[in-house]
C-alpha cells in the first residue's frame, strides 16, 4: 500500500541540532512579525493535526519507557499533516513514532489515537478495543463523546474546539493539564 | 503545505490554536441548531447502516419528504405535497449541480447514482429554499454532498447481490499526485430485477445500467481550493405504460439513457476574509424511448461572494444557465412543438444575516431576482428570523414566496389521446402559461437538552397560486371526428400545512435511536372558470400521517444490529396504508473487511406504494420483499 512506503513508521531523530535551529527561527520570527502566527489562516484539517501534536504535551500517562505512539488511519488528510508536524519531534525525551492504519493488536500500544469521521464505521469496535488501556481517544465524530470517546475535535462557528468527556479520560488513568482544560469545553 | 507554515503550525499555543478560524467557509457547516430553517441531515455513517443500494431510497428517512416506489427503477419523490413520478416542486442538486430536468422540471431519480460509499452527507431542506437557490426550490431542496479525494483513499470494492438485485458493485481508487492534488475514479453497476403488479404479472420494469467517474481536489494552500469532477452513466430501463391510445393493451417501452457531466469548483477566501466561489458545470442527457428521443445539454455558471460588514454577514451572487434540447417524434399521436429550442436563465440574489443581541437574534432577509424565457423576470424573497434565547432551545419563524418556472413541457406539449371512439383529446401547452407560486409561513422549534438527545419540531402553511390546469377547449368536429382540445392553464390555488418532528437519541454508547413523525394536509381548488375536473389530483398523492423509526445498535465482536421501520398512511388514489420493516447486520472484523446481510420490507409479501394518475402512463407495480449480502473491501 502506498501510504505505507510513504510515511508507514515516522521515526524521530535524535537530531538537537536542528531543533536548536528550528527554536531560533521561530523565536526571529515571532520577533520579526509578532502577529505573524494570527494573520496566517489554516485549514480545518490542520488545526485538527495542530491539536492532536499538542495532546502529546498536554496529556499524561502511566510511566512507560516506549518511544511515544500516535495511531491514526489512512484516508483523512489529518493523518497526512500530523505525520509532517511529528518529525524530528520528542515527547518527554522520547521519540515520536506515527502508526497509520494499526490493527486491533497493537491499538492499546497507542498513546494517541485519533478516529477520523472518515472511519465511523470502525469507530465502536476501536473504542471496545483500547477501553481498559490509557488510550487517548480523538475523535471529529459527531457524537463521539455520548459514544464513550475522551476528546472530540468540534467545528464550531469556524473554530476547532476540543470538546472532552473528563469521565472517559479519568477512568482509563491519562491526565489532562488544566491548560487544556481551559481552553477545551469540558463536559461532567 | 510549505515548511514555514507548518513550522508555524507547530508553534501556535492552545490559546491561539483555540482562536484561529477555519479559512474555507464550505467545511464548515452550520450548527443545526442555528439554521432558521427545516433541515435534515442523513450522515455517512446512516447511509452505510441504512442497507440501501441507491439515493432515492436514502431519502425515506427525511421526515416531510414524501418518497414512494413507482415501479423497480422508478421513484416519485416530493417535500410537503404535490408528489408525482416527475414532482416539479423539489430542487435537487449533486454538488450543487442541478439535477432536475427542464423538460418536466422533474428528476429522473433512477440516473442519480453514486457509489454510497462517497456520498459524504445528504442534506434535505423542507420548504422554499429559493432567495439562494432558485427557481424549484418550492417544497424543498436536497444536495447530495460527494466526499473529497483527500478523503477517500486507497482501493475499495464492493459488491453484493439480493433479490431484487441480483447484481451490484462499486470499485473505486483514491491516490495522490503530489501533496496539493489527490484524486478518485470510480465505476459502479447494478441490475434491477422486474417487480410484478398487484395481480401477480410480471411487469416490465427492469433496470441495467453502469456509471463511472472521477473527481480530483486541488488545494494549493489554505485558502484556495479548486474540485473537478465528472460522470457518465449508461444504461437501459424498462417500464409498462398505459397505452396512449386507450383501447389499445399496456406496452412495454425501453429507454436507452446515457450522459454525463463535468463540474469545476473554485473556492478561495479573499484578503479581507471574504469568500468567493465560482462554479461551472456542463451536462448532457440523452434518453431514447420508444415513445420519443429526447436530448439535452445545459451549461451552468454560477458566482457568490459572501463577506461580514459589522454586524452583517452578506452573500451575494449572480448566475447564468442555458439549455437547449432536441425532441424527436417516433409516435404521431405526441409531439413537442418547436423540437428544439434554446432557453436562458439569468439571475442575480443577495442575502444578509444580521445578528443582534449578541448574536441571541438573526433576521436572515434577501432575495433572488431570475429572468427566464417563459415569463420574464420572477422575484423569490424572503425573511426569516432566528431566536437561540439558550444553549438548550432554539426558535425560528420565516416568511419566503418561491416559483415553478414553467417546464418545457408546459409550453410545448402536444399529445393526442383517443378518449372514446371517434373522439380524441388534444392536451396542448401554452405559450401564456405562468409560473407556479407559493407563499410560506414556517415555525420552527429545537430543544437540546443534552448532547446525547435532541428534538426539532416544523410547522408550516403554503398558499398555492396559478397551479397548472389542463382547461377543455371547444370540440372541433370534423365528420365524423370529434377533437377537444386541453390547454394548460393556471387555473388551481390551493393550501397545505403540515407539522414534521424528527428526534435523535443517544441511549447509550452502544445504541442510538431515531424517528420522525410528519402530518400534511393539502386543499386544492379550481379557478372560477376553470373546467378541469382532474385540477384536484395531487390532494390524493400525499398520505396524512408519515412514521419512520431507525435503531443503531453495536454488538460485541464488531456486530452492528439495524433496524429501520417505516409506516406511511394511505393515499388517496388508491394505494393503502404500509409498513416497512428493514433489519441489517453488519460484520467489520477489521479495518479492510465489512459484511452485511438484511432482509427489506420483512412483514410484507409486497405493497403498492403510488400510482400515477393520468399525469403519467407509466403503470406501477408492487415493492417486494427482499433479502441481500454485500461485502466491502477497503484498502
Amino acid at each position: 500500500m502506498w501510504h505505507r512506503s510513504l510515511f508507514s513508521k515516522v521515526v524521530a531523530k535524535t537530531g538537537w541540532v536542528y531543533r536548536y535551529l528550528l527554536s531560533m527561527l521561530l523565536c526571529c520570527l515571532v520577533l520579526v512579525n509578532p502577529s505573524r502566527a494570527n494573520e496566517q489562516r489554516f485549514n480545518e484539517t490542520e488545526l485538527k493535526a495542530a491539536y492532536l501534536y499538542n495532546f502529546a504535551y498536554f496529556v499524561t500517562w502511566p510511566e512507560t519507557n516506549r518511544d511515544f505512539l500516535f495511531c491514526s488511519y489512512a484516508n483523512s488528510p489529518v493523518t497526512t499533516i500530523l505525520a509532517r508536524l511529528i518529525v524530528g519531534e520528542r515527547v518527554h525525551d522520547r521519540a515520536i513514532q506515527l502508526l497509520i492504519d494499526p490493527v486491533p493488536a497493537q491499538l492499546h500500544e497507542c498513546h494517541v489515537i485519533y478516529i477520523p469521521a472518515q472511519q465511523e464505521r470502525i469507530l465502536a469496535a476501536t473504542l471496545e478495543f483500547v477501553r481498559a488501556f490509557p488510550v487517548l481517544t480523538v475523535s471529529d465524530t459527531a457524537d463521539f463523546e455520548d459514544r464513550g470517546g475522551m476528546i472530540r475535535l468540534a467545528t464550531e462557528d469556524m473554530r476547532i474546539q476540543p470538546v472532552i468527556r473528563l469521565k472517559n479520560v479519568t477512568r482509563s488513568g491519562l491526565g489532562i493539564s488544566s491548560k487544556l482544560l481551559r481552553s477545551s469545553r469540558v463536559i461532567e | 503545505m510549505a515548511d514555514d507554515s507548518l513550522a508555524d503550525l507547530k508553534a501556535l499555543s492552545l490559546q491561539e490554536l483555540s482562536a484561529s478560524t477555519v479559512s474555507i467557509a464550505s467545511k464548515s457547516q452550520q450548527p443545526i441548531s442555528e439554521t432558521p430553517s427545516a433541515v435534515f441531515v442523513i450522515s455517512h455513517e446512516e447511509i452505510r447502516r441504512s442497507g440501501m443500494q441507491s439515493i432515492p431510497e436514502l431519502l425515506r428517512k427525511v421526515p416531510g419528504l414524501e418518497v414512494a416506489r413507482v415501479d423497480a427503477n422508478q421513484w416519485a419523490i416530493s417535500s410537503r405535497g404535490f408528489n408525482g413520478i416527475y414532482a416539479n416542486k423539489l430542487l435537487v442538486m449533486m454538488d450543487g449541480r442541478t439535477v432536475y430536468d427542464p423538460l418536466n422540471s422533474g428528476v429522473y431519480w433512477n440516473e442519480q447514482d453514486y457509489p454510497l460509499e462517497d456520498i459524504d452527507r445528504i442534506e434535505v431542506i423542507r420548504g422554499p429554499g429559493a432567495t439562494l437557490w432558485g427557481s424549484n426550490a418550492v417544497n424543498g431542496v436536497i444536495n447530495i454532498v460527494t466526499r473529497s479525494s483527500q478523503e477517500s483513499q486507497g482501493l475499495l470494492l464492493s459488491g453484493g447481490t439480493g433479490k431484487e438485485e441480483p447484481g451490484f458493485g462499486t470499485f473505486r481508487y483514491g491516490g495522490q499526485l503530489n501533496p496539493d492534488f489527490h484524486y478518485r475514479v470510480y465505476g459502479k453497476y447494478n441490475h434491477r430485477e422486474d417487480f410484478h403488479f398487484g395481480n401477480g404479472e410480471k411487469a416490465n420494469d427492469s433496470l441495467d445500467m453502469g456509471r463511472a467517474g472521477f473527481r480530483g481536489d486541488w488545494a494549493p494552500d489554505a485558502r484556495k481550493n479548486l474540485i473537478v469532477q465528472g460522470d457518465y452513466f449508461n444504461g437501459d430501463m424498462q417500464q409498462s405504460l398505459s397505452n396512449i391510445d386507450t383501447t389499445m393493451p399496456i406496452s412495454a417501452d425501453n429507454t436507452k439513457k446515457y450522459g454525463g457531466n463535468v463540474l469545476l469548483r473554485w473556492q478561495q477566501t479573499l484578503d479581507n476574509d471574504s469568500r468567493l466561489q465560482i462554479r461551472s458545470y456542463f451536462d448532457h442527457a440523452v434518453r431514447n424511448q420508444s415513445r420519443l428521443d429526447y436530448r439535452r445539454s445545459t451549461f451552468d455558471f454560477d458566482l457568490q461572494h459572501n463577506f461580514r460588514w459589522q454586524d452583517h454577514n452578506l452573500t451575494w451572487g449572480t448566475g447564468y444557465r442555458y439549455n437547449s434540447d432536441l425532441l424527436a417524434q417516433k409516435v404521431a399521436l405526441l409531439h413537442f412543438d418547436p423540437t428544439q429550442r434554446d432557453v436562458h436563465l439569468f439571475n442575480v440574489f443577495a442575502q444578509d444575516e444580521w445578528r443582534f443581541f449578541a448574536d441571541d437574534l438573526r433576521l436572515i432577509y434577501g432575495s433572488k431576482v431570475e429572468h427566464n424565457d417563459f415569463t420574464g423576470f420572477e422575484i423569490q424573497p424572503s425573511a426569516r428570523l432566528l431566536w437561540i434565547p439558550s444553549q438548550q432551545h432554539s426558535v425560528w419563524g420565516a416568511v419566503s414566496r418561491a416559483v415553478r418556472v414553467p417546464a418545457r413541457v408546459d409550453h410545448d406539449l402536444n399529445v393526442l389521446f383517443n378518449v372514446a371512439p371517434d373522439t380524441t383529446a388534444n392536451v396542448l401547452g401554452d405559450d401564456n402559461f405562468d409560473s407556479e407560486t407559493a407563499i410560506t409561513y414556517e415555525l420552527g422549534y429545537r430543544f437540546f437538552p443534552s448532547d446525547a438527545f435532541n428534538i426539532d419540531t416544523t410547522l408550516f402553511y403554503s398558499d398555492y397560486g396559478r397551479l397548472s390546469t389542463t382547461e377543455p377547449q371547444s370540440p372541433i368536429v370534423s365528420g365524423q371526428d370529434t377533437t377537444i382540445p386541453f390547454l394548460i392553464a393556471n387555473k388551481a390555488k390551493g393550501e397545505t400545512y403540515g407539522w414534521e418532528t424528527a428526534v435523535n437519541w443517544r441511549a447509550s454508547e452502544n445504541w442510538r435511536l431515531q424517528g420522525s413523525y410528519s402530518l400534511f394536509g393539502i386543499a386544492l381548488h379550481r379557478r372560477d372558470g376553470s373546467l378541469d375536473t382532474a385540477a384536484e389530483v395531487a390532494e390524493g398523492n400525499s398520505a396524512r400521517n408519515r412514521v419512520n423509526l431507525s435503531s443503531y445498535l453495536n454488538l460485541p465482536h464488531q456486530l452492528e444490529f439495524d433496524a429501520h421501520w417505516y409506516y406511511t398512511d394511505r393515499l388517496l388514489n388508491q394505494v393503502s396504508a404500509y409498513h416497512r420493516l428493514d433489519l441489517r447486520l453488519g460484520w467489520q472484523p477489521n479495518l479492510h473487511f465489512e459484511l452485511a446481510v438484511g432482509a427489506q420490507n420483512l412483514l410484507d409479501n409486497r405493497h403498492l406504494e403510488f400510482s400515477p394518475y393520468l399525469d403519467n402512463a407509466v403503470i406501477s407495480s408492487e415493492f417486494e420483499r427482499n433479502y441481500y449480502i454485500k461485502a466491502t473491501v477497503r484498502y
